[in-house]
């Protein structure tokens, strides 16, 4: 994850990760390896919480909620990082 | 990010109950706003939300008063949101002065919005708190027994409301 203010970070694919094993507990990792391989990553890219928030939005409704949820935390992060620079 | 907490909200029953919903439906976010609207007016509140926790972010699916960026994002991240603590207490909460309160003098929320107190009443289905309809003022406020009654009576309308949006 990247600073921001506030000490807000912004969310990336190991927090989607992290996200997906927690909703699904046991079935976790499965579900993050066909999310994964539908989005066509690997899970080390560095980049790739965007293609997974589209793949996740599509998936299931616990894992649409933990999209949901990150991207709320990727909109205030932008917005409060650009209020920050702005001042 | 806060492993503990976000455990701690992302239980998968109760996110599936969550899930149970269509809460992107029009019609409900526009009821639910009106709900708001009216808890606000009782309380004479210039702020009141309907929202459900989820693991990581408070989305905010009903609203009055609610502005900027909370209001593009739809929601605050889940270590911020003052309905978080209503959802792990299962029971209302109140805050009477955040900026007296040490376990909310420092949240970022609350330094953001100059707002300072707080009501909330949990959203409970099957056993579990999904989230909160609440009220927020800019003034330090002690909330009155008749004021929490009447924030509950919004809440039970939430619930009615949105069993007619059970999809699972």
């Amino acid at each position: 994850m990247t600073s921001a203010p506030y000490g807000l970070s912004r969310p990336d694919l190991d927090d989607a990760r992290a996200a997906v094993l927690r909703v699904h507990a046991g079935d976790g990792p499965r579900v993050w390896n066909d999310l994964l391989h539908t989005a066509g990553l690997t899970g080390k890219e560095p980049g790739g919480l965007d293609r997974m928030l589209v793949v996740m939005h599509g998936a299931d409704p616990s894992t649409r909620l933990c999209a949901l949820a990150l991207k709320i935390r990727i909109t205030a992060h932008t917005e409060l990082t650009a209020t920050h620079s702005i001042l | 990010m806060n492993t503990d907490l976000f455990d701690r909200l992302g239980v998968p029953e109760r996110i599936r109950e969550i899930a149970g919903y269509d809460l992107f439906d029009d019609d409900l976010r526009t009821s639910l706003d009106a709900i708001a609207k009216r808890s606000a007016g009782l309380l004479e509140a210039p702020v009141s939300m309907v929202s459900m926790v989820l693991d990581t972010s408070q989305f905010i699916i009903g609203s009055y008063g609610v502005s900027g960026w909370v209001a593009d994002a739809e929601g605050t991240p889940a270590e911020w949101a003052m309905c978080t603590h209503t959802v792990l207490a299962g029971e209302p909460y109140c805050v009477v002065d955040g900026t007296q309160d040490p376990r909310h003098a420092d949240n970022p929320f609350l330094r953001m919005t100059g707002l300072r107190s707080y009501l909330g009443v949990p959203l409970t289905r099957g056993g579990h708190a999904l989230g909160a309809h609440c009220v927020i003022d800019a003034r330090p406020r002690i909330f009155t027994d008749v004021d929490r009654a009447v924030l509950a009576d919004g809440a039970e309308k939430v619930m009615k409301l949105l069993e007619a949006y059970r999809i699972t």
